[in-house]
């Protein structure tokens, strides 16, 4: 998996699974604001190098080659099987008539109730599809990211287009799950707010008047006041979506 | 003849070929072996060449798998033939081959049509999944009845 993440093949057939999107909710969690799409993007190649890096199964000693040969006892990584450590315990010799000696490595795995054999001292390197592997120490997010980033991102943004469990208020996004409802009540106090001042007012300033109880992070505050005013016709944005300025529409066409 | 009804299968179900099968039918697994080999591996099986176990080596992963001589032929050198799977080989023929290039390792209807372009996943899940069992080829987690 860790010589996959760094194959452009890998991230032009990548579509968002059930799991990538547990794994965007939990980074929501951790971070406690909206984010935009390149923020979520990066944060889910670092999530998956994280998982790859926590799959290894602990130190090796070496990282499997073919061509070398091991003592028993020698904890080996293989990049292959996802990065698996599995430990020597036999070796015997190999046959095949259509290669020269080699040897056959007897590997225990963690949890695998049976040994698994790998070849070892093998010189026909045109028989393997072998590419150069990839030391877990080398695998970096900040990597593939600079390499691949343009196609995740686009990939990301297709799926949060499509799916219904997000949403978003200009280029940052939130689960739906997170999102605070903003009743009627406080969009009729926002209402009351802009037509009194009768100027365009932030979020932050319509907030004070709200009656919204629970603990909830303030850019998530915010990002819902700004998603439900959006999507009240009563209100337009007079300022930016970075910054946005609500107002009356009604007061607009006065 | 075993009749697949214990499992309703879908495109995902995984198939491979279970060796018992031939045993309780009474086919003879060499035969029908020695036809999926290139006619220069037949070759070498009549005169006594293809004897024994065998190690195979994944070219993928390195892993070595002991198989009969008959079947390493087909992993290491048949397979690659491009008469092993051709335009006129029959469905049937055409995933047994497909299942023994593999190892044997399961594929699914869905697996086996990316594989085999001639036909969808629809047709094979079908052949695989009504009438009798053929070739030995079932779901890989159901044991059927002889």
């Amino acid at each position: 998996m860790a010589y996959t993440l760094q194959k452009e093949s890998f991230w032009q057939n990548w579509h968002l699974t059930e799991e990538d999107f547990d794994r965007l909710l939990e980074i929501f969690l951790e971070r406690g604001r909206p984010l935009t799409v390149e923020e979520m993007a990066s944060a889910l190649v670092e999530r998956m190098v994280e998982e790859v890096r926590a799959q290894s199964g602990g130190e090796a000693d070496a990282v499997y080659d073919p061509t070398a040969l091991y003592e028993v006892g020698t904890r080996l990584r293989f990049p292959r099987l996802g990065n698996l450590v599995g430990e020597v315990v036999g070796v015997r010799e190999g046959h095949n008539p259509r290669y020269e000696r080699f040897s056959v490595l007897q590997v225990r795995f963690p949890g695998q109730p049976n040994v698994r054999e790998f070849v070892a001292d093998f010189h026909h390197l045109h028989v393997l599809n072998f590419e150069p592997h990839v030391a877990l120490e080398e695998l970096s997010a900040d990597r593939i990211y600079s390499a691949f980033g343009a196609i995740i991102h686009d990939k990301l943004e297709s799926a949060l287009e499509e799916s219904d469990e997000f949403v978003h208020f200009g280029d940052t996004w939130l689960p739906k799950a997170l999102v605070v409802d903003i009743n009627v009540g406080n969009l009729n106090i926002a209402e009351a707010m802009i037509d009194v001042m009768g100027k365009a007012l932030p979020p932050e300033e319509l907030l004070t008047e709200m009656e919204i109880s629970g603990n909830v992070a303030r850019p998530i505050l915010i990002f819902s006041v700004n998603y439900a005013l959006a999507h009240d016709e009563r209100f337009v944005n007079r300022g930016s979506q970075q910054k946005p300025l609500w107002y009356l529409r009604r007061l607009e066409q006065q | 003849m075993a009749v697949l009804t214990k499992v309703k299968p879908t495109a995902d179900t995984l198939f491979h070929i279970e060796w018992d099968w031939f045993r309780r039918h009474h086919v003879e697994t060499a035969i029908l072996l020695r036809e999926q080999l290139c006619p220069e591996c037949r070759h070498a099986l009549d005169e006594g060449k293809l004897t024994g176990d065998v190690d195979w080596i994944d070219p993928d992963t390195g892993e070595v798998f002991r198989v009969d001589a008959v079947r390493e032929a087909i992993l290491s050198h048949c397979r690659w033939k491009p008469e092993y799977i051709s335009a006129t080989t029959p469905l049937i023929t055409a995933i047994f081959r497909t299942l023994l290039a593999n190892n044997n390792r399961p594929l699914s209807a869905r697996a086996l049509a990316q594989r085999l372009a001639r036909w969808d996943t629809d047709t094979i899940l079908s052949v695989l999944s009504r009438g009798d069992v053929k070739w030995g080829i079932v779901p890989a987690d159901v044991e059927n009845e002889a």
